[in-house]
């Protein structure tokens, strides 16, 4: 009797264990239909319908490829970090996958990209793409393509013309690191409040104003602190602006605590120092100054060009058209530091794995989207701009002054290092800088140069350990 | 017990064994195996580039304990400090929380009345709420400006003029302890509550009869009785907080930086050396080394707390 029972419970778990084990087993790959090759295509959201944009922008392409059935998959931010690395290593993934621009250097290391030098021809080759963004295409001094640069990202500066216009000031005065700093104490000094509708009061007016309900005062500027992962974006231009580099020339060692660099911190910082951004606009996100800024609580903001389209937008197309900041604003270049005028470029770019089973259908896809075509479809379904040079000359971007100023932009454009530990150095500065914030907004006291300096030095040696890691791993690799 | 009798006792109480069968097998896949294989990588050297040898990855020896414990340029090494001294706050903070509010209420709902059967489960609530659910609300309540925190302080309460950064600064801890507190508690409470009501009412009767003060009667009676639950409790929680994550990580690093010097805890340290930095090796050696502290932790407990003791 007991047998009986021990049989029947073993049973059980069998059958329990084999339900558990059997569907994990089964492979996610979709199935080939008769004569058609599938492409697995991993994206990220980039426009607020991910998949249905993409296959909107590749609808021709399938009229006149119908041997391809073409599968898109859009991962979030969040997870694709992790996601990809685990494909590149593991060999099960997608035929085609998206890459932000930074993590080309550490992915490419991991040895898992096709590449593609034998066929860049049939898209131009490097002189059809933006310069700065092509750099993102390859190891830094590796001659192997791997990744093709795909739609490009830079950050540019919005500011309220309604405001300007009340004090007197121009474009022009956003020029220079001074003329732009002088500007944003004119806007603090002059006290700007407004009402619901929109209606600008300055000076005494507008100390009285601000005692009634229903007024707020207009800050001068807002930025993001360390609640953001676009911390090391927003930092680098005023870096780049001082003479300051992040990474020495051999790219051993961390150079962003040097005179020139401590230059540019100093500055940016020193805004929050100065009282011309409000500390409490420090403890939000890209997104939620963004708002912010919409919802007319900044004069001024940096962000990137989907803003544009966003603000186009009526309401019921999840845009934000009828706001007063949304009717009065324009964008103007990063001001011009002592060494120059930088913005930070960023994007994503197409890969194909070694391990994809029809690398030249795959191709033929990539190709299509790095077109001229499809790039300036796929930017107006997203807001970001393409990686091609001739794209630009379309008058979506000619026509359109604000997006001019962006196509404008670009070429002051920089990226960072494509090196194999930009990866993890990445993280380690978010997090560094974002430690920084708390002392500039005066978390630990008033805020000295000495701690800036000091917190700096911090981050430089960490990111120094990090590159001492890579390396050594790559040499015994 | 000798092997002769164990042998025995398993032919004896073959049906209770069958149904422990699943679970021991079960033990072995998701816990054995891993921790066998941390182990393994915690000998070697995995990064980003040798990931895909996977345990062929290059034999290290104890350099990565090494690091992890001793090496200023490592970094791990180089967090491990706030790390240690946030997560050992946090977790004296979170039971002391939890076991302080759940023991009140626990002992305010010690009645059989309709009401307090209603606010028993009322309070679970928190409970319900997943962690991660948690950490993204308490994220948006301790905004500075129109979080709910800031506006019950300075506009209802009137507790402070100007209203206190909660997400940048030391500030942090609290804004990671109260949550896990807020989450926590009603499971405390519960199990203490289950307590309460297992210790006869006589005791309590007769000591009244003898003059006992409430206070003398919940020092002398109540906390000496419930000491099998909250010993329990102690445990679970120095665990648990110990190995906390989901909070932190949902409240800073989900599309929002990562958190600074007092909002970094052991786990999300070792997440971030592991997974965003690449040194999985070294990951798994602070886990090793962390897994040995726990053991430690966890037989201090037995020594004091052990089945005989109570």
């Amino acid at each position: 009797m007991k047998y009986k029972y021990f049989f029947y419970t073993s049973l059980i778990f069998l059958v329990s264990i084999t339900s558990l084990v059997i569907p994990s087993c089964k492979k996610k790959e979709h199935k080939e239909i008769s004569g058609k090759k599938t492409i697995n295509i991993w994206i990220m959201p980039n426009s607020p319908r991910p998949v249905i944009d993409l296959e909107e922008v590749l609808s021709d392409f399938k009229k006149d490829n119908p041997d391809i059935e073409i599968v898109i998959t859009a991962i979030d931010w969040g997870a694709a970090w992790s996601k990809i690395t685990v494909a590149a290593t593991s060999g099960i993934g997608p035929d085609i996958c998206q890459i932000g621009s930074t993590w080309v250097g550490t992915i490419a290391s991991m040895g898992s990209l096709l590449p593609l030098n034998d066929y860049i021809s049939e898209i131009g080759g490097e002189e059809a793409f933006l310069p700065a963004i092509w750099e993102t295409s390859h190891i830094e001094g590796s001659k192997e393509i791997i990744a093709i640069p795909w739609f490009v990202d830079v950050r540019a500066i919005y500011y309220r013309t309604d405001i300007f216009k009340k004090l007197g000031l121009t474009k022009k005065d956003l020029d220079t690191w001074e003329s732009f700093e002088k500007t944003l104490k004119r806007i603090k000094e002059a006290k700007v409040v407004t009402d619901e509708k929109g209606n600008l009061y300055v000076g005494k007016e507008a100390e009285d104003k601000l005692k009634q309900q229903g007024y707020k005062l207009i800050e001068p500027l807002g930025i993001t602190g360390k609640n953001d992962w676009n911390v090391i974006h927003n930092f680098v231009p005023w870096i780049w602006a001082a003479g300051g580099e992040l990474l020495s020339s051999d790219r051993k060692k961390a150079v962003f605590d040097s005179k020139e660099a401590l230059q540019g911190v100093f500055f940016y910082t020193g805004l929050v120092r100065k009282g011309l951004v409000p500390i409490k606009s420090l403890e939000l996100n890209t997104t939620q100054v963004a708002t912010n800024f919409v919802n007319g609580e900044y004069a001024m903001y940096f962000d990137s060009p989907h803003m544009v389209k966003y603000m186009s937008l009526p309401e019921e197309e999840g845009g934000t058209g009828e706001t007063v900041a949304s009717k009065n604003y324009d964008i103007a270049l990063f001001p011009k530091g002592p060494k120059g005028r930088f913005h930070f470029m960023g994007g994503s770019n197409l890969v194909i794995f070694k391990f994809s089973k029809h690398p030249k259908e795959a191709w033929r896809i990539v190709a299509y989207l790095c077109s001229k075509k499809a790039q300036i479809k796929y930017s107006q379904k997203t807001g970001f701009l393409p990686s091609r040079k001739d794209a630009f000359d379309d008058p979506y971007f000619e026509k359109d002054p604000k997006r001019k100023i962006f196509k404008e932009a670009t070429k002051y454009g920089k990226v960072y290092p494509c090196i194999p530990s930009w990866g993890p150095i990445e993280p380690v500065l978010t997090r560094r800088l974002g430690i920084l914030w708390d002392y500039v907004a005066g978390m630990y006291g008033p805020p000295t140069d000495e701690d800036i300096e000091q917190q700096i030095k911090l981050a430089a040696k960490e990111v120094n350990s990090v590159l001492l890691t890579v390396n050594s791993s790559e040499t015994n690799k | 017990m000798n092997k002769k009798n164990i042998f025995q006792d398993i032919r004896n109480k073959s049906y209770a064994y069958a149904f422990l069968l699943p679970m021991v097998i079960g033990m072995l896949i998701i816990h054995f195996v891993p921790i066998i294989i941390g182990i393994i990588i915690s000998f070697l050297d995995l990064n980003q580039y040798t990931l895909s040898l996977y345990l062929k990855a290059p034999f290290v020896g104890l350099k990565n304990y090494y690091d992890v414990l001793f090496n200023p340029q490592s970094t791990l090494r180089i967090g491990l400090f706030q790390a240690v001294r946030n997560t050992v706050i946090y977790t004296i903070c979170v039971i002391c929380g939890c076991m302080g509010l759940g023991m009140i209420v626990a002992l305010m709902l010690n009645e059989n009345r309709s009401i307090v059967k209603l606010f028993r489960t009322l309070y679970l609530f928190p409970w319900i709420v997943p962690t991660y659910v948690t950490g993204l609300l308490w994220g948006f309540m301790w905004n500075h400006e129109i979080g709910v925190v800031n506006y019950l302080l300075t506009k209802v309460f009137k507790l402070f003029s100007e209203p206190p950064f909660w997400l940048i600064g030391p500030n942090t801890l609290f804004a990671i302890i109260i949550p896990t507190i807020w989450r926590y508690w009603p499971y405390y409470m519960l199990m203490l509550l289950a307590g309460l009501q297992t210790i006869p009412d006589e005791l309590n009767e007769a000591a009244t009869i003898d003059g006992a003060s409430e206070w003398q009667k919940f020092w002398y009676i109540t906390l000496p009785l419930l000491k099998p639950v909250w010993s329990i409790l102690l445990l679970i929680g120095i665990i648990s907080n110990v190995y906390s994550f989901n909070i932190v990580i949902m409240m800073f690093g989900h599309g929002a930086g990562f958190p600074g010097e007092w909002g970094d805890l052991l786990m999300t340290n070792i997440f971030r050396n592991s997974f965003n930095l690449w040194q999985f090796s070294k990951g798994a050696a602070a886990s090793i080394i962390l897994m040995i502290v726990m053991i430690g932790v966890v037989a201090m407990w037995y020594k004091i707390f052990g089945r005989n003791k109570w």
